[in-house]
This record gives structure tokens, C-alpha cells and sequence, in this order.
């Protein structure tokens, strides 16, 4: 898993991934949250026949919702391969999935299809090609519901238009140390964007990792919202280095101390929660971003960001656990990857 | 502080309620509080409610809201308020008098200007031959320049009567 965070990219240091979906719906279906399983099941034939010719060579694994155990679901979307939305229909949905986990064609999730792609980095150009592509693929088999003056249809107004929903997610722990989050939310409010927590409710970012992406889906093409996303995101990403720059210049032993503090937590930790982990594991990120730590495995946390999170370890470890022995286990893939890297 | 209702958990909830004048301090805890009436514990942030809102900006009251159904799926108006979402692609098609505006204050824009589907190129390109067409037409006639209006004229009927054609064959 996490086969989607290969390759070395753009940005690295302060963006982890780009991901663009895009909706479309089939004309002569209901949409979804109406439609019955029966109805459901019909239109999954559909969509699997129309991609018999490009099933193989596209290498995807097709996969329902309801064949999953439930902590197999949650794995899946903390891996960010598929949507909360996908499981909550759990008769009507499914996903194809491909082998380098890079796309994934989701079935009856609010609409008839998502297609999303995801790639590591700031990438948001080929991710938005490599969407459109597939989208051609699945366009020249199905009919997709489309009005020349709305665009494409979808089951909430909200994603009418082009149906792409493009975002970037940041690690971003000095513009969060600063308080500039607040202000960057405003910020982008203005432009038609929106940044929020990937994990965490409300405000609050665990790990401080964000998302940003586009807010509207009409009126603007899908080159222009990339190229608005990708333009924002470089100044983001400036403001974030030179916050670094700066606070490791002006505290630069305080950020040192409460740098290399994560480190020995996480080094020598026996039992520690989700949260708690996530946010040591931001402050080493961050060490190794800004050189203090060189060993070269330490550009691998984001995975092990993933693999911390309580369902991926329950699905890992093929069993149901309490909170007690998921810090456990936590702490213990901790320490052996922290050991590693000594050793 | 315990709360008031059970007396075993500790309050968290306090609020002050002020009824015919008289004021009335609560103290409960989040479970107690959950069953109180009083709250409305819809904690899930309700994107339908958000849906009424636009409503209220587009001269629509709730008591009067347009008594339609989809002769495709059969949703009425009232339930994709409930909802927020759409039953059928034919929908837009059904409530687009009511659409239309909920669009446009969403998005700013009422007009998609993204990907097209090649299945709708054909059609696409020759709706726009038109507008072009009329445009000219429009200045032709301006400029009383008649003769070159009666071309434009006759071209325009050319291209509609291609657009009708499109139109049947996708059965549209």
C-alpha cells in the first residue's frame, strides 16, 4: 500500500501529494442516493463491460464495498485511495482500483463515477491529464449527462460544471507554529479556494497536514482552476520555507530542542496515540525538510503517517484491537522504523 | 459542578434561558444535554440548511416552494431541498427555473466553460455557428447592409436545420 507516494517529485519538502476527481454521471440512470440496489448492480455491469477492451492493459482490481470488512473500508480511505462517501452506501458501491494505486474509479459514490488520480508532489498537471485520459476512455463507451450551458451534471449542484474537484496536500508546521493559518484561509476564500486539516476536526490539523483545493466548478475550464491551484500553492509553499528559514535562523536552538524532543519520544515511546504520534512524526518531518536529520529513510514519514492510523493497523495486523493495544502496536512500528534507521 | 438532570456526571453544558421574562440557568452534562430538547444536537454540519438559505435569497419561501416533480424520477422540488442532492440527470432539465439561480450563487458563474464530451463536439460547434451567425446578422442589419443579411439569413436555416438532425439521432 501507499504504492501512490513512489517516485521522487516537486516541492517535496512541503507538498506530500496532488489528487484531482472529477464526477460524471450516466443519462439515463438515477443518480445514486435514489437508486436501488438492483438498479445499482445494473449500472456496475455497465461500467464494467464498457472497460472489458481496457480492463487488463489499465491493470485495475475491481473491488465492492460490501465484500470489505468494515476495518478494510476505513483502511482504504486512510490510505486516501477512496472516499468516506464511497462506504456509505454499502450495497451500491465499489471501486477499480489500479496496481500502482495512482487511479481509482469510484462506483455510485454521490455519482455514477469518480475518477480520481493522485499522485505524490506537486503534480497537479499530470494528475488532471492523466484524469482527463480516463475520462475519454470511459466517454467512448458511455453517455455521460451533459448541457452545453451547465456542463457536465452531477447529483449536487455544488460540482456541476467541470466535476473537478483539484487539491494539493501540504505539510505545513511553521506557518501553523506562526498562527498564519488563519490568515491563509482567509487568503484563499478570496480566490475560490479552501484549505482545511486532513485529519482532525474543525481547525484543528493533526500532523499538521493540510488540504487546499478548488471551491467551484463552473465557469472556469480545468486548465485555468489547475493553473490557479498551482500558482497559490508555489506561493504557500515559499511562505512555508521561508517561515522555516527564518524561525531556524532567529530560534533556531528552540525549534532544534523541540525538534529532536519528537525524535526521542518517538524513539523510545511504548504506548502513543494516533494524535500524539502524528504530530512528533510532523516535528521529524520537519527535521529531516530542513537538514537537521540526513538520514535519507527519513523521507518515507508520510507513509508511516498512513500506517499508524488506527484502522490501517488493525487491517495490518488482521484483527480487531482496543485503543490500549493500538498504541501499542503503534508504538512499536514506531520504534522499529526509528531503530532502522539507526541501525 | 454536577449536572442537573442525572447529578452523577460532571456539567459541561451551561446556558441561560429566558422565557416570558424569566431567566433560568441550566447546568448539564454532554448526555443529558443530547436529550434535551432545548439543543439542537444536529451537530453535523447540514449543507441542506444551506440550500434553504439560497432559497431566501432568490424570493422563494419555504411555504411556497414550487410544487414539481421530476417526470423522470419522480423527485419533487421539495425533496432535493431536503436532500440538497438531485435525482436524475433530467432533473436539471425539470427545475432548471429554480436551478439556475441556486447555480449561479454557488459558483458565481452560470455558464460551464470546462471539457466537453466528444459525444457533444458535433452539436456543441454548430450551436455555436449559430450565435456567431446571429451576431452577424444583427450587424448586417445594423449597417442595412440587407443583402448580405438575407445570406447570413439563409445560413443560419442551414445550420439549425444540421443542429435538428444532430438532435434526433442522439435522440435528444
Amino acid at each position: 500500500m501507499t504504492k501512490w507516494l513512489d517516485n521522487d517529485t516537486l516541492h517535496q519538502d512541503v507538498v506530500v501529494s496532488s489528487r484531482t476527481r472529477i464526477a460524471r454521471n450516466l443519462t439515463n440512470y438515477t443518480f445514486p442516493l435514489y437508486m436501488s440496489v438492483g438498479e445499482s448492480d445494473k449500472l456496475t455491469d455497465d461500467i464494467l463491460n464498457s472497460m472489458k477492451e481496457n480492463y487488463m492493459s489499465w491493470n485495475f482490481k475491481f473491488v465492492r464495498i460490501r465484500d470489505l470488512t468494515p476495518r478494510e473500508r476505513l483502511s482504504y480511505i486512510e490510505e486516501h485511495l477512496i472516499s468516506p462517501d464511497l462506504v456509505q452506501k454499502i450495497d451500491k458501491s465499489s471501486f477499480l482500483l489500479r496496481d500502482d494505486e495512482k487511479v481509482t474509479i469510484m462506483i455510485n459514490e454521490e455519482d455514477h463515477l469518480r475518477i480520481q488520480t493522485l499522485l505524490p508532489g506537486l503534480n497537479l498537471t499530470d494528475c488532471w491529464e492523466l484524469c482527463s485520459n480516463i475520462d475519454d476512455c470511459l466517454e467512448s463507451e458511455l453517455e455521460f449527462a451533459f448541457r452545453e450551458d451547465l456542463g457536465y451534471l452531477t447529483a449536487c449542484p455544488t460540482n456541476v460544471g467541470t466535476g473537478l474537484r483539484a487539491s494539493v496536500m501540504l505539510h505545513l508546521p511553521c506557518l501553523t507554529m506562526a498562527g498564519n493559518i488563519n490568515s491563509l484561509v482567509e487568503a484563499l476564500r478570496k480566490v475560490g479556494l479552501t484549505i482545511r486539516g486532513i485529519y482532525g476536526e474543525g481547525s484543528e490539523a493533526i500532523g499538521n497536514l493540510y488540504q487546499i483545493s478548488n471551491q467551484t466548478t463552473l465557469g472556469e475550464t480545468e486548465e485555468e482552476i489547475i493553473d490557479k491551484l498551482n500558482k497559490i500553492i508555489t506561493q504557500v509553499v515559499t511562505r512555508e520555507r521561508n517561515t522555516r528559514k527564518y524561525l531556524l535562523e532567529n530560534k533556531g536552538l528552540e525549534l532544534e530542542d523541540r525538534l529532536f524532543r519528537s525524535y526521542g519520544i518517538l524513539s523510545n515511546c511504548r504506548l502513543i496515540n494516533s494524535k500524539e504520534a502524528m504530530n512528533h512524526l510532523s516535528n521529524v518531518k520537519l527535521a529531516y525538510d530542513a537538514h537537521l536529520l540526513n538520514d535519507e529513510k527519513f523521507d518515507k514519514i508520510i507513509e508511516l503517517m498512513i500506517k499508524i492510523r488506527p484502522a490501517t493497523i488493525q487491517k495490518d495486523c488482521n484483527k480487531d484491537m482496543d485503543q490500549e493495544e493500538r498504541d501499542k502496536i503503534r508504538a512499536n512500528i514506531i520504534r522499529d522504523y526509528f531503530l532502522d534507521m539507526e541501525g | 459542578m454536577l449536572c442537573e438532570s442525572c447529578h452523577k456526571r460532571v456539567a459541561s453544558f451551561h446556558f441561560t434561558k429566558i422565557v416570558n421574562g424569566q431567566i433560568e440557568e441550566h447546568h448539564l452534562c454532554d448526555i443529558c444535554a443530547k436529550e434535551n430538547t432545548d439543543f439542537d444536537f444536529d451537530n453535523q454540519f447540514s449543507f441542506n440548511k444551506l440550500f434553504t438559505n439560497l432559497f431566501g435569497n432568490n424570493e422563494i419561501k419555504e411555504e411556497n416552494l414550487p410544487d414539481i416533480t421530476c417526470s423522470n424520477c419522480g423527485l419533487s422540488f421539495k425533496e432535493f431541498q431536503e436532500t440538497g442532492k438531485l435525482g436524475c440527470a433530467k432533473c436539471y432539465d425539470e427545475f432548471s427555473l429554480y436551478l439556475k439561480p441556486i447555480v449561479k450563487s454557488i459558483h458565481g458563474h452560470g455558464r460551464h466553460r470546462g471539457k466537453i464530451p466528444k459525444s457533444s463536439r458535433p452539436k456543441l460547434n454548430l450551436i455555436k455557428e449559430v450565435e456567431g451567425l446571429t451576431t452577424q446578422l444583427e450587424d448586417a442589419v445594423k449597417k442595412e447592409e440587407f443583402e448580405r443579411a438575407a445570406i447570413i439569413r439563409d445560413e443560419i436555416k442551414k445550420v439549425k436545420e444540421k443542429l435538428q438532425g444532430i438532435g434526433s439521432e442522439c435522440n435528444d
